[in-house]
């Protein structure tokens, strides 16, 4: 399981450095925006790790590094969801997703407060924010389907992003809906559940280092 | 057992996922597939469509070519006799400018029949590229305004006669424009033959051109010079790198 974790921090890294591809090639903020966002990812990942495995079991701390993922999550859903704000060519899905956050501050802060708590998943957020990354993914499929120029899908990153982002949210949902549970229940279950979300997560990451890797100059 | 539940359906989740993923791709293939048939066709049409210009353009120009051999040069000989019937008739000072008429009148037939062999396609055709290029920069060295160098490389040899025709009016045209916008006082013809390539070279020291700027303008506006150029070059598939910047000359290469 400790490999798995770490190698899914690893592709996060990789992800990060072909991002700074976007740099090299004068990509739109965004993407450069995205570089920055990788790298708190990274620094997330390790902290939410160092947590786990080092503050909760050997100090004063006794909670595990839900409570971190819970933000951790929250942010990562918000920080997408202006991805796709910003390579979004309708005024109206625009206007969508700006609806769509608020909604979705609001029902995350509801789960916070009221339904999960602060010290496990807010899962009902989560599904939501998952559900929301699937409708937005598709919603850039459609936007490049029905571009009246041809766009070649390899070396268009919004693609890959959208692409990695599906995979891992249609990979974890499951997962995520039922973790709480199976925490309570059986950890060794609960850890297989884990394992199934950390390999979603390193294909999203893949796929977004092959974005970066695969873009040509604006 | 849940967690088994659990892969199931993420299987299956991902399965929908790389369904749509695959549409995505495939639908995007067909898309670009279609977008080039679209565009061959456009590239045909346009094609067939400067051909048909170009063959109008030079029945037109065929046809003021023998007017002005038929009707011009007689009427211009009519009126040179006419002039020499009533020269010895005359007083001395009237004659004299009777005489500068006729040398006038002279002037212009030679002109017109000049002016008849270029707009000719027949006689375009039949001495060929080279020559017809000599000739027609012959007339402009004749206006004593500009000196005129014009060399030939290699083994000069002839080019099928549409191409040859299409080149010849390109080359009109970018001397014309020397001659009209240029300001320049001196122009450079170049001929190089080479394994079955022509390349031409046509540059001069005038005022020359921001390239950028006259492309950006030419894309905007119909019929320019510079989109004839172009069009005609893609005729004859032929490349045309034209080469300028303000106040250093400009030269205009094509290759065929």
């Amino acid at each position: 399981m400790k490999w798995i974790i770490y190698l899914s921090v690893f592709t996060v890294l990789i992800a990060y450095l072909s991002s700074l591809r976007s740099y090299r090639l004068g990509l739109i903020p965004v993407f450069r925006n995205f570089s920055v966002f990788l790298l708190l990812v990274l620094l997330g990942e390790i902290f939410g790790i160092a947590w786990s495995r080092y503050l909760y079991r050997h100090t004063v701390f006794t909670r595990g590094n839900q409570w971190f993922y819970i933000w951790f999550h929250f942010l990562q859903f918000l920080f997408y969801l202006y991805f796709f704000y910003s390579v979004s060519k309708s005024r109206r899905w625009k206007r969508w997703i700006s609806i769509v956050v608020l909604l979705f501050v609001l029902f995350s802060l509801t789960d916070y407060t009221f339904l999960h708590g602060p010290w496990q998943l807010n899962t009902w957020a989560e599904m939501l924010g998952s559900l929301l990354m699937v409708i937005c993914s598709i919603a850039y499929y459609r936007q490049l389907l029905m571009a009246h120029v041809y766009v070649p899908l390899r070396n268009d990153t919004p693609f890959w992003v959208a692409t990695g982002v599906l995979i891992y949210n249609l990979g974890s949902i499951l997962g995520t809906l039922l973790i709480n549970t199976m925490y309570r229940h059986s950890e060794k279950e609960a850890g297989n559940i884990h394992l199934i979300i950390l390999i979603s997560a390193i294909l999203m990451y893949l796929t977004f280092t092959t974005g970066f890797l695969c873009r040509k100059k604006q | 057992m849940i967690w088994a539940a659990v892969l199931f359906g993420t299987i299956l989740l991902l399965t929908l996922g790389a369904v749509i993923i695959s549409f995505v791709f495939l639908y995007q293939r067909k898309k670009y597939r279609h977008n080039q048939e679209v565009t061959q066709i456009r590239e045909n049409f346009a094609r067939e469509m400067l051909h048909s210009k170009t063959e109008i353009q030079e029945q037109t120009l065929q046809h003021i070519a023998s007017e002005i051999h038929d009707n011009f040069n007689p009427t211009l000989s009519v009126i040179n006799l006419n002039l020499a019937s009533v020269l010895p008739s005359v007083d001395e000072p009237v004659k004299e400018t009777i005489a500068d008429t006729k040398s006038l009148v002279k002037q212009l037939m030679a002109e017109m029949r000049a002016l008849s062999a270029t707009l000719n396609t027949d006689q375009l055709s039949r001495i060929g590229f080279s020559k017809a290029l000599e000739q027609y920069t012959d007339r402009i060295r004749k206006s004593g305004f500009f000196e005129l160098i014009i060399t030939s490389e290699g083994e000069p040899f002839r080019l099928p006669s549409n191409k040859e025709i299409i080149l010849f009016r390109m080359c009109q045209e970018i001397l014309n424009n020397i001659v009209k916008h240029s300001g320049a006082t001196q122009i450079t013809v170049q001929n190089r033959f080479s394994l079955g390539h022509l390349q031409v070279t046509i540059s001069d020291n005038g005022k020359g051109f921001d390239t950028r700027k006259i492309i950006s303008e030419t894309t905007q506006q119909d019929g320019s010079g510079l989109r004839n150029l172009r069009n005609r070059a893609l005729a004859i598939e032929a490349d045309l790198d034209i080469q300028s910047s303000e106040g250093q000359g400009t030269s205009i290469n094509i290759l065929i």
